[in-house]
């Protein structure tokens, strides 16, 4: 059996939105092993954002307990916070959110020299992974001179290059229109099966569904819904970027 | 040889740093015209510093004084009676001692009392000087004119007899004209009241009006004669570069007390109160305007920055997501700040030099300082430290600038930098 690289207990999450205080999260238990493609699914308001935000390590629980790959995000500092998301995650943003004053290779590079990659070793991944997302002819190029399509393109290569444990992507496809976003999940899919790279996404985009293995559905900050399913179609990723 | 390959934070903020242009070109504006006015205003203290004390020295001071011991103390109440015997010798010392580090040495004796023409009279302090060793004196370093400035009148020449130059003020209240003879009395060493007739051969101009107002310059032989006496009160010391000032007047100690010589030196440094307080003004002045040239550029940069961080709240939160920790976040935008700082310091180095060269060739004049009585060519003199700090003011008023932007980057949470829109 693959080990958990989500393990949440009892999470609570709250915060102040002017006088009010926002319950986002009213205990939530959660387990996701390696390997796995899940889609965490739930209209707006529903928690996912923040779920989302705690699995990568970027807020904290106000009450409960969140393990990512075993390690407990309770009580840690900032720079240990941000050792485990550069050691063991990966991000995918809704605006693709690339430096923009970076080519495509350089994007790609930074995740790989934040982690203090030596050079020799970086370009040689770099390569392969720009390669397997289907820029190879675009490396030199920077972010204002490419598609939606391939913007999130560079933005799967820059979160794989890596390696990471799991990989977050917070409405990936929401910016892209449909032929586009379904390519990109497909690319995804395809880089789960190649990488054994935990997958999960927050969406609302009910395309997703049908690549998605595991399907959790959230509601008012309560998970109300976890379905496992093979996924019903698996389309070729199209490596021409779009 | 390995391709130099440039860090990523210091790739990242260069580029960042030519990302909003327009706003860019601003800051470095103010920058550059910080860091050109700290080079020429640094180029006209050092022109101010190097005019006053060479004119001081040439006409008047010379780099060291030699006394009599006892002469300095005396507050110059009682000159007479601290007369230096055998000047020649010392002055054979001196030569020997300092080489080719010696101008030239020279004696000189001082005196004083009443000028008297037609039925006016002044108070006048006179020296009287070695005409051909004082012209060496004050010549500049260029050879062609004198710090001497004699404005009316052919002036003094070697071998000259029975003649006087006055202070231009003194010149003024006498209302003197060629063929003058002037009349001069005063007490001899003895205490006898001694007077005599000298032909008026010009006047002079110093940068002290009130010295203008008694100088009086006579050859040192007809001083001797007013005086009754053969001796000199001072001799004075001109070196071929004011730098070897400490160094020679430690050597002629040394060479003095060997030879058991009983004399004191002075400096031209301790002798220059004018200069002293000039330089002090001048000084005050300066960390005036550079505290305000350092208070624009840092709120220039500050804003520039700040609004830079503002614009990039969700690129700073995607880097921190991937990992970063907030010290990176801190370098990269302290690094974008020196390089703005780098940038307007190497621009602002030409550009101060391109003002000096064209106010340097412009020839213009300023009117006289307080206290003097002719104005002066404005001229910048910009030496390597000139440039070498309006480049530093220009670097670390910048990295400061930066600080509290690259903090404020740094501080920023993640999960709501990534919400920013």
């Amino acid at each position: 059996m693959s080990e958990n690289v989500v393990s949440l207990s009892g999470v609570h999450k709250s915060y102040a939105l002017g006088e009010y205080e926002v319950h986002a999260l009213r205990g939530v238990d959660l387990n996701i092993a390696e390997g796995e493609f899940t889609v965490i699914m739930g209209p707006s308001g529903s928690g996912k954002s923040t779920l989302l935000n705690l699995l990568g390590c970027i807020d904290l629980p106000s009450t409960g307990t969140v393990e990512i790959c075993g390690h407990n995000t309770n009580h840690r500092s900032e720079k240990e916070l941000a050792a485990l998301r550069r050691e063991n995650i990966g991000f995918i943003f809704q605006a693709f959110n690339l430096i923009p004053v970076l080519s495509v290779y350089e994007n790609v590079e930074y995740a790989l020299i934040l982690k203090k990659v030596p050079e020799t070793e970086r370009a040689e991944l770099v390569d392969k992974i720009i390669d397997q997302v289907g820029l190879a002819a675009h490396k030199h190029h920077r972010p204002n001179q490419l598609s939606g399509g391939q913007r999130q393109r560079v933005a799967i290569a820059r979160a794989l290059v890596t390696r990471p444990r799991m990989v977050l992507a917070d409405e990936p496809t929401a910016n892209l229109d449909s032929a586009t976003g379904k390519s990109i999940l497909a690319l995804m899919q395809e880089m789960n099966d190649l990488y054994k790279t935990t997958f999960i996404f927050a969406t609302h985009d009910p395309d997703v569904l049908t690549f998605a293995r595991r399907a959790i559905r959230i509601h008012d900050g309560k998970i109300d819904g976890d379905e496992h399913a093979q996924p019903k179609k698996k389309p070729a990723s199209k490596r021409k970027s779009k | 040889m390995k391709n130099f390959k440039m860090p990523t934070s210091v790739k990242i903020a260069f580029r960042n740093v030519f990302r909003n242009r327009r706003r860019t070109l601003l800051t470095l504006s103010s920058i550059v015209l910080g860091s050109a006015a700290m080079i020429d205003f640094d180029g006209y203290r050092n022109f101010a510093d190097w005019g006053l004390r060479e004119m001081y020295i040439r006409s008047q001071l010379g780099h060291i004084q030699i006394y009599k011991k006892g002469y300095r103390a005396s507050k110059g109440m009682k000159p007479f009676e601290y007369l230096i015997a055998n000047s020649d010798d010392i002055k054979k010392t001196v030569s020997e001692t300092l080489g080719d580090r010696l101008k030239v040495v020279t004696s000189r004796l001082e005196l004083n009392g009443l000028i008297t023409k037609g039925g006016q009279s002044y108070n006048f302090m006179a020296q009287g000087i070695e005409v051909d060793a004082e012209k060496k004196m004050s010549a500049l370093d260029d050879g062609t004119s004198s710090a001497l400035n004699v404005r009316r009148g052919q002036g003094l020449i070697g071998g000259d007899s029975g003649a006087v130059l006055l202070g231009f003020e003194l010149c003024e209240a006498l209302g003197v004209n060629d063929g003058d003879l002037l009349s001069l009395m005063g007490a001899s060493v003895n205490g006898a009241l001694n007077a005599t007739d000298l032909l008026w051969k010009g006047c002079f101009s110093t940068i002290s009006k009130e010295y203008d107002k008694v100088a009086t310059i006579m050859p040192l032989a007809d001083a001797k004669r007013f005086a009754a006496t053969e001796d000199v009160l001072k001799i004075v010391v001109m070196l071929n570069n004011t730098d070897m000032t400490d160094r020679a007047r430690k050597d002629l100690e040394a060479a003095f007390a060997a030879k058991g010589y009983d004399l004191e030196m002075v400096s031209w440094l301790e002798l220059a109160d004018y200069y002293k307080q000039v330089m002090v003004f001048l000084g005050g002045m300066f960390m005036v305007i550079a505290t305000i040239i350092v208070f624009v550029v840092v709120f220039s940069i500050v804003n520039t920055l700040t609004m830079s961080v503002f614009e990039r709240v969700q690129e700073i939160g995607t880097i921190r997501a991937m990992g970063a920790e907030g010290t990176q976040i801190l370098r990269l935008f302290i690094i974008e700040g020196i390089m703005l700082g780098l940038i307007g310091g190497l621009i602002g180095m030409c550009f101060g030099g391109v003002v000096a060269f064209a106010i340097n060739h412009a020839k213009i004049l300023l009117p006289p300082p307080p206290g003097s009585s002719e104005g002066f060519l404005l001229q910048l003199r910009l030496y390597p430290s000139s440039f070498l700090l309006g480049f530093s003011i220009a670097v670390l008023s910048s990295f400061v600038a930066s600080i509290y932007p690259a903090m404020k980057a740094a501080k920023l949470r993640v999960v709501d930098a990534l919400r920013h829109v």
